[in-house]
């Protein structure tokens, strides 16, 4: 799935478009024409900009100064997963890593993180 | 009228039915030929993808064979990222080479990735020559 831009606020999309030759580890660079189109999309729909509940919630969560390139690195999310073990995430075969939302947000690919649509793959199962 | 309307209609769906895997294949190849009147050959283009390069940070060894493995009629899997790619064997995988715009965008990436360096056209169309026999 695509991240939503509205899951980090806009400085964040700035800073993390100007690296895409290195984008964590990897080579992401676009020809002119799209990184145009995408960073457009990303900083006109991001977080600081948007109405949408978490989108406020990941701002408010956020110093002034700080500019994360990872969603899992703003307070908002760290707080709403912080009762969740490495065993559970990391370590499970079919999570693999905090960054693989839809593995259990099963409606994340469609910008829905209800409570009630997660299902985590594995021994623990539905999140109530 | 009539007979203007269907030249009309097979020349829209001539122009939006993507290319067959090897039709768009072969027109880059020919393009990349005509950039500098040069000729391609596969087994250069199978030394190419199998040639390792060391880097300064991990993964130090990298190559095109060590994410996309040296039979490209099975799947790879990215050695930085886990991710699974699909085969770049145009045989098994038709989608594959069926965009002009998708081959330029990934050979950027993957040469800076991978050899920390743009590919030249001679490697390009070597690799694709290699690729489109598989």
């Amino acid at each position: 799935m695509g991240y939503q831009p509205g899951l980090l606020p806009e400085r964040s999309w700035q800073k993390l478009m100007s690296g895409l030759d290195n984008h964590f580890g990897d080579n992401a660079e676009l020809t002119a024409e799209s990184y145009t189109a995408i960073l457009n999309y990303l900083t006109d729909n991001a977080a600081d900009k948007s109405d949408y509940k978490r989108s406020r919630r990941i701002t408010n969560s956020l110093a002034a100064d700080d500019t994360p390139l990872r969603i899992t690195d703003t307070d908002y999310f760290k707080r709403k997963h912080r009762e969740l073990s490495l065993t559970a995430i990391t370590h499970n075969a079919e999570i693999g890593s905090f960054s693989n939302c839809i593995a259990c947000h099963r409606q994340a690919d469609k910008g829905s993180f209800n409570e009630n649509e997660i299902k985590i793959p594995g021994a623990l199962g539905r999140w109530d | 009228m009539k007979k203007q309307t269907l030249v009309l209609a097979s020349l829209l769906v001539a122009i939006h039915t993507p290319l067959f895997a090897g039709e768009q294949l072969e027109s880059t190849i020919e393009l990349y030929q005509q950039q500098g009147n040069l000729s391609f050959s596969a087994e250069a283009g199978k030394a190419l993808w199998n040639q390792e390069i060391t880097h300064k940070q991990a993964p130090v060894t990298r190559s095109c064979a060590s994410c996309h493995g040296s039979d490209v009629s099975q799947s790879g899997k990215h050695i930085k990222t886990t991710k699974v790619i699909k085969p770049m064997s145009p045989t098994i995988n038709p989608a594959r080479f069926t965009d002009q715009a998708k081959i330029e965008k990934w050979f950027v990436r993957n040469c800076k990735w991978t050899w920390g360096r743009e590919c030249s056209v001679q490697e390009k169309g070597d690799i694709l020559r290699y690729l489109s026999q598989q």
